[in-house]
């Protein structure tokens, strides 16, 4: 009897399901919820990565430190979002959460991505960072911006670049046509926004996945638009060297600005003549230029010995510093509970960051709650030969004070305010 | 009489999960209900004898249904968007099959493809009602109903099972009407169907909206389980998922595609520490049962595998003595 047989087998299959049940552990949980396979692993690995390595670090000093002086150790595992798609989001973070009994999250900044979890974090008291800001609110005080990355950071390097060459008043704009490319735009827009009617964004067009195939056709009208000054979001670090390589093709001598590049493709294709002083970008703290802290140089090290130079990428800092941004919190914290983590911050207005020293909680004008650690943004820019270096350090809290009347009306005409 | 006793099961089981199971695992239970309403909304499609690949699209449609009228500023009871899901995903159904139902075999295919992607690019591009690529958040659980609150995942669990036992016994009677019995002649010989007075063209529709507005059925609840809907949900890859498992359990049959769907959540939560590899073993699976089990996993417990089997080795045997003889 077909359907005797068939009753067994699921049989089997619930019994499976009942004996699976949640591990218990007395360690500071940590998920990081990032693509671990496809054209998005590139971002997604180096970032599960630097929070890996980080646990790794604060392990071998015996833990976590809280506030009582006592130390925990940390367990960071990593759950598959695909491609900050919200509907994977989601299910990595109820792996994450519901499964393994994850207190922190280690998420994209992606609006829609963060938006999805928001709910999971209030009903299961957990905690999550992100580095970057994107979706914050004050009816989800457990949801953080651990970092100025994304989509901040655009911001300023928009800035930064139009300021550094008074000489190039003509912008482009080309973005991804997605959740976080979009949001990132908006950010790009209030960056040039601060600089009133001095520039003129020439160009300002979206692209859907497949179109970043044909590069050359997408780039083409682009190039036409004679801009100065090309800001891009959205294309993973392969297609960011090959839209420099194609543009440099067509003959555009001009500026780029971006999150992060990846400096091993781009040198690979074009030599480092050919993109010495032209490639902008900040998001966070790039840990191969070392001159901003020794913590993170260190990092740099290790993570080169470790998985060697090829396979550095900025992402890795990021993940480093976000997770970094949680042991800075544990140590205000009597415990390691998702509940006295939050308390412990909102207590104080500014957290000493170890890798960017004192940092003060903003966010409040875009979201309604101060959970965006705003850490001074270093831009970076690339040396002659073909390596980061430093262009400055952007007080990130003194910029938004000065700026905020031109950059905050475009952030709503945008749909970036979540107050 | 086995399929009710499958559904008594199913019931059964669902109730012994929903007081034992943790809460992940009832959420991983109520997305692989969601999916069954799915795959009983594609066998209705697989009737007529092709197979849409913009099944998940309308899934969408019903998704966003919801998703739009629950978050207005006068928000729709949940309730009320299901009939609605319904009526709009069989409309676009209808719309579409009027134009890719005149197809067949790689056509239909290729054209039913290209209609799920356009329909998702309308839900990327509408951004004016759709919320764009941010898709729409904060989705609210269906209202109360006689105190059980839908928050509470073992009651929403409950209520997708009703539903999808309530669509499981539409599509059995649907199968077994006169109309059902007509759309699988049309799907085994269509010119003889044709040829003794049966509309094929109208009935090949009727089985692709029925099967569609199913879809948006599934969509309804997946919105508002997940909260939140966005394009990305309804990609090729959630179609090719709801493919393999149609072809690993295979579709004549109502238990085949539970039990397709069923090794693939299994796939998926047994190898999540390893998610790279998921997408690879879903193709052996699908390279392996089209191999060795023609007819899905469902033919093991028909009875059909060990008779097939056994005239594939028959074969083979007088092959290889032909052979034998022909040396000789």
């Amino acid at each position: 009897m077909s359907a005797h047989r068939f009753s067994i087998s699921a049989s089997t299959a619930l019994a499976a399901c009942l004996l699976a049940a949640p591990a218990v552990a007395e360690t500071v949980r940590i998920g990081v919820l990032q693509p671990q396979a496809g054209d998005c692993a590139q971002w997604g690995i180096p970032i599960s990565r630097g929070v890996t390595m980080w646990a790794e670090e604060v392990n071998a000093r015996g833990g976590v430190e809280l506030a009582d002086g006592t130390k925990e150790q940390v367990e960071v595992k990593t759950y598959d979002n695909v491609c900050y798609a919200p509907g994977d989001e989601l299910k990595a973070a109820r792996r994450a959460v519901l499964d393994d009994g994850v207190d922190y999250i280690v998420q994209t900044y992606t609006p829609a991505a963060r938006q999805a979890i928001a709910d999971l974090t209030n009903e299961q008291k957990a905690v999550s960072l992100s580095y970057g800001a994107g979706f914050l609110s004050g009816d989800y005080p457990y949801m953080f911006g651990a970092l100025t990355g994304s989509p901040t950071s655009y911001m300023l390097v928009a800035d930064r670049i139009i300021e550094a060459h008074p000489e190039a008043r003509r912008i482009a704009i080309i973005s991804a046509d997605n959740s976080f490319a979009k949001s990132s735009k908006a950010y790009i827009e209030a960056g040039i926004a601060a600089h009133g009617d001095a520039v003129e964004i020439v160009y300002n067009e979206s692209y859907s996945a497949e179109a970043a195939g044909d590069m050359l056709s997408l780039l083409s009208p682009l190039v036409e638009a004679q801009p100065d000054i090309i800001l891009e979001a959205g294309f993973v670090p392969s297609q960011q060297a090959q839209m420099v390589e194609i543009l440099d093709q067509l003959g555009f001598q001009g500026y780029f600005g971006s999150e992060a590049w990846n400096l091993n493709f781009m040198t690979e294709r074009l030599g480092a003549e050919r993109i010495a002083g032209r490639l902008y970008s900040g998001y966070a703290l790039d840990a191969s230029e070392g001159s901003l802290n020794e913590r993170a140089a260190a990092f740099y090290d290790k993570y080169v010995e470790k998985y060697g130079e090829k396979e550095w990428s900025v992402f890795a800092s990021i993940g480093y510093a976000t997770a970094a941004t949680l042991e800075a919190g544990l140590k205000l914290s009597r415990s390691a509970s998702a509940e006295d983590f939050v308390a412990a911050v909102h207590a104080s207005p500014t957290l000493d960051h170890p890798l960017f020293g004192k940092s003060t909680w903003a966010g409040e004008d875009i979201f309604g709650i101060n959970n965006h650690l705003y850490t001074p943004l270093p831009i970076y820019n690339v040396g002659a030969d073909g390596k980061i270096s430093l262009d400055g350090v952007v007080d990130v809290s003194a910029w938004w004070q000065e700026n905020k009347p031109r950059a905050l009306p475009v952030l709503e005409q945008q749909n970036q305010i979540y107050k | 009489m086995r399929f009710y006793l499958l559904a008594t099961m199913l019931a059964a089981l669902i109730g012994v999960a929903s007081v034992a199971l943790g809460e992940y695992w009832l959420n991983v239970v109520v997305i692989f209900l969601i999916n069954v309403m799915m795959l009983i909304g594609f066998r209705l499609v697989t009737l007529m004898g092709g197979w849409s690949f913009a099944h998940v699209a309308f899934m969408g449609l019903g998704a966003y249904t919801t998703a739009i009228l629950t978050t207005m500023d006068a928000p729709w009871s949940f309730w009320v968007t299901i009939p609605l899901a319904v009526l709009i995903s069989g409309a676009v159904a209808f719309l579409v099959g009027l134009a890719v139902l005149r197809t067949r075999h790689y056509y239909f295919f290729l054209s039913s493809l290209a209609a799920g992607e356009a329909l998702r690019q309308c839900f990327a591009q509408l951004d004016w009602i759709t919320g764009g690529t941010y898709g729409i958040s904060f989705i609210p659980r269906p209202s109360p109903v006689f105190g059980l609150v839908f928050n509470d995942t073992r009651n929403f669990l409950w209520l997708v099972l009703a539903f999808v036992l309530a669509v499981a016994f539409f599509a059995r009677w649907f199968d077994s009407s006169e109309a059902g019995r007509r759309i699988r002649a049309i799907a085994i010989n269509e010119d003889l169907s044709a040829s003794i007075g049966i509309n094929t063209w109208a009935h090949r529709v009727l089985a692709f909206v029925v099967g569609s507005a199913v879809a948006g059925i599934a969509g309804v609840f997946f919105a508002s389980f997940n909260k939140i809907v966005n394009p990305l949900d309804f990609s090729s890859v959630y179609m090719f998922r709801i493919v393999a498992a149609a072809i690993v359990g295979g579709v004549t049959t109502f238990f085949g595609p539970l039990l397709g769907l069923l090794y693939l959540t299994a796939v998926e939560e047994l190898f999540r520490g390893i998610p790279e590899y998921v997408p690879l073993i879903w193709g052996f699976s699908v390279i392996g049962v089209l191999l060795l089990l023609p007819g899905g996993l469902e033919t093991v417990f028909t009875g059909e595998w060990s008779a097939g089997m056994r005239s594939r080795f028959a074969r083979l045997f007088r092959m290889t003595r032909g052979a034998h003889d022909a040396g000789r």
